[in-house]
């Protein structure tokens, strides 16, 4: 089935919330932010400002009825900053004016004096200062220290891996309108309404259940409206509340690249330690996550960069910290992957710095190590249906990693001017939320009295195909044809207190809620099915539209059935709550069994270098993935494409830049690059790997949101294999994005 | 803007057009990169065209901008700056009273983002000798990203030769200095010497003294110097690939 919103995206017609209709009375917001990194304000001269014709109201902290608060894990970040500002684009004020451009004058005119401070931009000056988000954390396995002293070789280094934008579509943006009675309406470009309804509700002092979200869809998110589409909603909302008008709230490009956060840059130390056999025994790492100046995701970001911190490896030693470090920069959020791609890049290097100095190839090493059955993660659970080295061998097998090698090298003897370079990336990612109470979702589902159907659940659609998924499984148990299935917006008075459509596992959640309550539905069908049909229970089934007696089709019809339920007056809505079981983590031990199931994978990226002018070019990326019994391949591997070219932009070229004030440089499309078309691979093979899919996967198809992102780490060291070829001399570096800057650097590295 | 007063130069038909006229191309400033790249006179002159303009930011753009908004625009890492000084080209400057005057491109850039227009002028046109047969001319650009970026350093250059002496050189060279930059003091090293290796490794000696980039977004200094050095000796492989090859050229 093609991804059901297609064919209105394709003629422009999906709508977003830039495209409601908006009241005739409506408002437009515009957030005023500071122009310094860390600071006193000593001044603030609103009144040219507010004196604009147009402009209806400025509002500022003082205006605030509940809490100045919209932290979520931790309470450290005002909605807007008081008498101190953290970093350059912090939220101090809100501009309401009858239209945007008068907004934008009136921000202009907006007078403020800050009393600088020392700006901290890396999380490794935060670390030598002492300037952290909350405890440091620490996953242990065996003993390291004991290991190192038996191991053949060990080596130590350091890697950095920067940000990234997130670059979803459509910016953040929100249409608040005022209900009767101090009720209040927000359409948010979110991926997580509860936490928007939440964070209102603090904020101006009222009830959830006076606050209603909507989201219709997305224009992207990757993580970057899971916690950061709250405070532009909130803030229309106190404005909402004063003014008992609509307001409308769309960011423009530049703001939203300056005020909001991104994936965070780690700085991080390793030490590895083999035996002759190339087998690890031993790994520690000490992680800087550069967290920014507030909590945001930060401390659960970290946990997941522990939990993926040896990647799809099995070591038996492993001592890992990670420091969630506050900076300057804005709070660093959420970002496909969580956390886990900046550990696995960290262990990919320490790979790579072995294999060079051992003069062995990287891919050795990795495939002595490969997780097999009943290895235990440095988090104490215990690795079943592992895949990895199927995975790995059906790559090997199916793409002829040997004979890609031996032209690599070959091409490499033959060519000066241009080299080839390959790597092989293996991958296992943990599927559940890391925060086990936060692994659940609920489903509504309205049968209405002609046959057709209404979906609601607490999943976002954000691109990722959600809806189509939910559709499918409604469709699939209710055996009735796709047009009579629709999805409903994610409403919070429909399905509340939902978890954010976040962690890859938004279709496995709301999906199998959806099945619970769409098979509670065909229970009570198949009763009233059997009195008409006077045929016992158990023979009846629904599919095609039809009632299926022992798998023979009847003449009775779905429609049939629904209008003799009606006159039974048999409840045609069913709700249904699914809360994943098995999972467990004690974090006072750091140990537990906190996945539902591991995602694997294998790919093979080769590239070819210009090392005249230092570029390259992304030949082609060959991948194998565990999928499990994908319910949508078409769908599943537009995720992994997607993922990968984002992967790939990850290590290459997007590279996030704030000068030492905290400044973001890198503040435009003209200055920060994703790859576009011609600078994704050439050519990308997805083979799905053949396996029986996990039960704990909605119907057995493994989550495929973030795993194959860190397939684009392959790209880093592919192209670090051919500067090498070129120069004998470089020094391997662990410092992502590996840009044509760095690469001609290398190239000529004396 | 929404609130100033506007004069479109786009109406104005006199910018338009590309003309050929005994030894000189004169190309409107109202042309568009993609009406440059698609005259059939041009990409017979220069048979790479295409390949050079699509490393102009995108398909998009280049049917919108023009090269009056380029010069203008005073980037020094403008593609089409980069592209006519290498050309070795004038631009010819109208004021409202249809007066005209014609200097040298290489002089108009004059500062960053300065450059020699008064308020009451516009450009014209920007005209170039048409190359002779054996004449040479390249363009190089690197950036982050291959389509729809901005240079982190850009190079053009035109040669002439006689035998195996250059009888004329105009190089230029984008993101190294506060205007695009005509490599004056390498193009004059480079009349009258043989085109070898050493000649080559001297002129680019000459380009490092000439050029002062900074660092910025767009890259280190020592990136933008390496790059430019590069990138010179790009155009001497692209052009004579037997003669020229990174292994002899490059490895110094
Ligand atoms: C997405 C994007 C990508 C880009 N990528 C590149 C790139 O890869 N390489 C590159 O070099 N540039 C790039 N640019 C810059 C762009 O190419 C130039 O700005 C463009 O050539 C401007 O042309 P225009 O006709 O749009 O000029 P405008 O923007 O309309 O004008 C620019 C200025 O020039 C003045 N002007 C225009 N014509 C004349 C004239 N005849 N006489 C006097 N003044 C004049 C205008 O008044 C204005 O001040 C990019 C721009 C964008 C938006």
């Amino acid at each position: 089935m093609k991804n059901i919103d297609s064919y209105t995206h394709l003629r422009g017609e999906s709508l977003f919330v830039d495209d409601m209709m908006i009241r005739q009375d409506a408002l437009f917001g515009l957030c005023f932010d500071s122009p310094k990194a860390h600071g006193k304000i000593t001044k603030v001269d609103y009144s040219k400002a507010a004196a604009l014709e147009g402009v209806e109201r400025i509002f500022t902290y003082k205006d605030i009825l509940g809490e100045n608060q919209i932290g979520g894990i931790i309470p450290d970040e005002p909605l807007w900053a008081e008498d101190e500002v953290h970093f350059w684009g912090q939220p101090i004020a809100f501009i309401v004016a009858t239209s945007e451009a008068i907004a934008k004058k009136a921000r202009a005119l907006i007078e403020i004096e800050i009393e600088e401070l020392h700006v901290i931009t890396t999380a490794k000056e935060a670390k030598e200062k002492g300037s952290f988000i909350n405890a440091p954390r620490s996953f242990n396995l065996g003993n390291t220290s004991d290991t190192f002293k038996n191991c053949d070789y060990v080596f130590e280094g350091e890697t950095f891996s920067n940000g990234q934008e997130h670059l979803y579509l459509e910016t953040q943006g929100c249409y608040v309108e005022p209900k009767e009675n101090g009720n209040i309406k927000i359409t948010s470009s979110t991926q997580g309404p509860t936490q928007v309804q939440k964070t209102a509700a603090k904020v101006l002092g009222i009830p959830m259940h006076r606050i209603e979200v909507d989201v219709i869809r997305l224009g992207g998110g990757f993580g970057g409206k899971e916690d950061q589409a709250t405070p532009w909603a909130v803030m229309a909302a106190v404005a909402v509340q004063h003014l008992n008008k609509p307001v409308k709230y769309m960011l423009n490009r530049h703001d939203d690249l300056r005020m909001t956060g991104k994936r965070h840059p780690y700085s991080s130390f390793f030490k590895i330690g083999l035996t002759k056999d190339l087998k690890i025994q031993g790994f520690e790492v000490e992680f800087l996550q550069n967290s920014g100046a507030a909590a945001d995701l930060s401390p659960a970001i970290a946990e997941r960069t522990l939990f993926h911190a040896t990647n799809s490896y099995f070591i038996p030693n492993v001592k890992t910290t990670v420091y969630s470090c506050k900076t300057n920069l804005p709070p660093n959020t959420a970002f496909r992957g969580f956390g886990g791609p900046q550990g696995m890049f960290v262990i990919e290097s320490a790979i790579a710095a072995a294999a060079d100095n051992m003069g062995i190839d990287k891919a050795t090493i990795q495939e002595a190590n490969l997780l097999v059955e009943n290895d235990e993660f440095s988090y104490g659970q215990i690795a079943t249906e592992v895949q990895a080295t199927k995975a790995w061998e059906t790559a090997k097998e199916k793409f002829n990693l040997e004979a890609l090698q031996k032209e690599v090298s070959d091409y490499n003897t033959q060519n000066y001017q241009t080299k080839k370079g390959i790597s092989v990336m293996p991958i296992a990612f943990g599927i559940s939320f890391t925060n086990t109470p936060m692994n659940h979702a609920r489903a509504l589902i309205h049968i209405y009295q002609d046959g057709s159907v209404g979906v609601s659940t607490g999943a976002v659609e954000m691109g990722q195909s959600v809806n189509t998924k939910m559709l499918q499984v409604a469709q699939d148990i209710l055996g009735i044809s796709a047009d009579l299935v629709k999805l409903e917006s994610t409403n919070t008075t429909r399905v509340a207190n939902t978890s954010p459509s976040a962690a890859s596992s938004t279709a496995d959640l709301n999906g199998k809620a959806v099945e619970m309550a769409c098979n509670n539905l065909i229970k009570r069908l198949q009763k009233v099915a059997s009195t008409l049909l006077s045929k016992n229970i158990e023979s009846i089934t629904f599919q095609e539209g039809a009632v299926f007696i022992d798998g023979y089709k009847t003449a009775l019809t779905w429609e049939a059935v629904i209008a003799q339920a009606m006159l039974e007056r048999v409840a045609l809505t069913e709700n249904a709550h699914y809360a994943t079981p098995i999972i467990h983590f004690d974090k006072t031990k750091e140990k537990g069994h906190p996945f539902a199931y591991h995602v694997y994978g294998t790919a093979i990226t080769t590239i070819t270098l210009d090392c005249l002018r230092g570029t390259y070019e992304i030949d082609a990326v060959d991948i194998v993935h565990d999928f499990g019994k994908s319910m949508n391949l078409g769908i599943d591997i537009g995720q992994v494409e997607g993922a990968l070219a984002q992967g790939i932009g990850w290590m290459t070229m997007e590279e996030i830049a704030y000068d030492t004030d905290g400044r973001l440089l890198s503040n435009a499309l003209s200055t920060y690059k994703v790859p576009d078309v011609f600078s994704a691979a050439k050519k990308v093979a997805v083979v799905p790997l053949e396996t029986e899919g996990n039960p704990m996967a909605i119907k057995k198809s493994k989550a495929v949101g973030e795993p194959p992102l860190m397939y684009g780490i392959g790209s880093y060291f592919a192209i670090q294999h051919a500067v090498k070829a070129f120069n004998k001399n470089h020094k391997l570096q662990f410092n992502a994005p590996f840009t044509p800057e760095k690469v001609l650097m290398s190239l000529y590295e004396k | 803007m929404a609130d100033v007063n506007m004069h479109l130069l786009s109406s104005n038909t006199a910018l338009n057009g590309i003309t050929f006229k005994e030894k000189t191309c004169t190309i409107g400033a109202n042309t568009t990169v993609t009406q440059i790249a698609e005259n059939r006179k041009l990409q017979t002159l220069f048979p790479k065209l295409n390949q050079f303009l699509k490393l102009v930011s995108s398909e998009q753009i280049r049917n919108m901008g023009t090269l009056g908004g380029n010069f203008v625009n005073a980037s020094p890492i403008g593609d089409m700056s980069i592209f006519f000084l290498g050309l070795n080209a004038s631009i010819t400057i109208i004021d409202t009273d249809k007066n005209e005057r014609t200097l040298a491109f290489s002089a108009f850039h004059l500062d960053y983002k300065k450059y020699d227009l008064a308020a009451n002028e516009i450009i014209k046109n920007i005209a170039f000798p048409i190359p002779s047969s054996n004449t040479f001319f390249n363009f190089e650009k690197v950036s982050k990203r291959t389509h729809l970026d901005i240079a982190s350093v850009n190079s053009a250059g035109r040669i002439a030769l006689q035998d195996s002496t250059i009888t004329d050189a105009h190089f230029a060279t984008g993101g190294v200095a506060a205007v695009p930059k005509y490599l004056a003091k390498t193009n004059a090293f480079l009349i009258g010497k043989e085109l070898t290796i050493a000649t080559i490794h001297a002129a680019e000696a000459i380009l490092q003294s000439e050029i002062s980039p900074i660092s910025d977004v767009r890259g280190t200094k020592a990136y933008k110097r390496l790059l430019a050095k590069q990138l010179f000796f790009a155009h001497f492989i692209s052009l004579f690939p037997t003669q020229f090859q990174l292994q002899n050229l490059g490895t110094s």
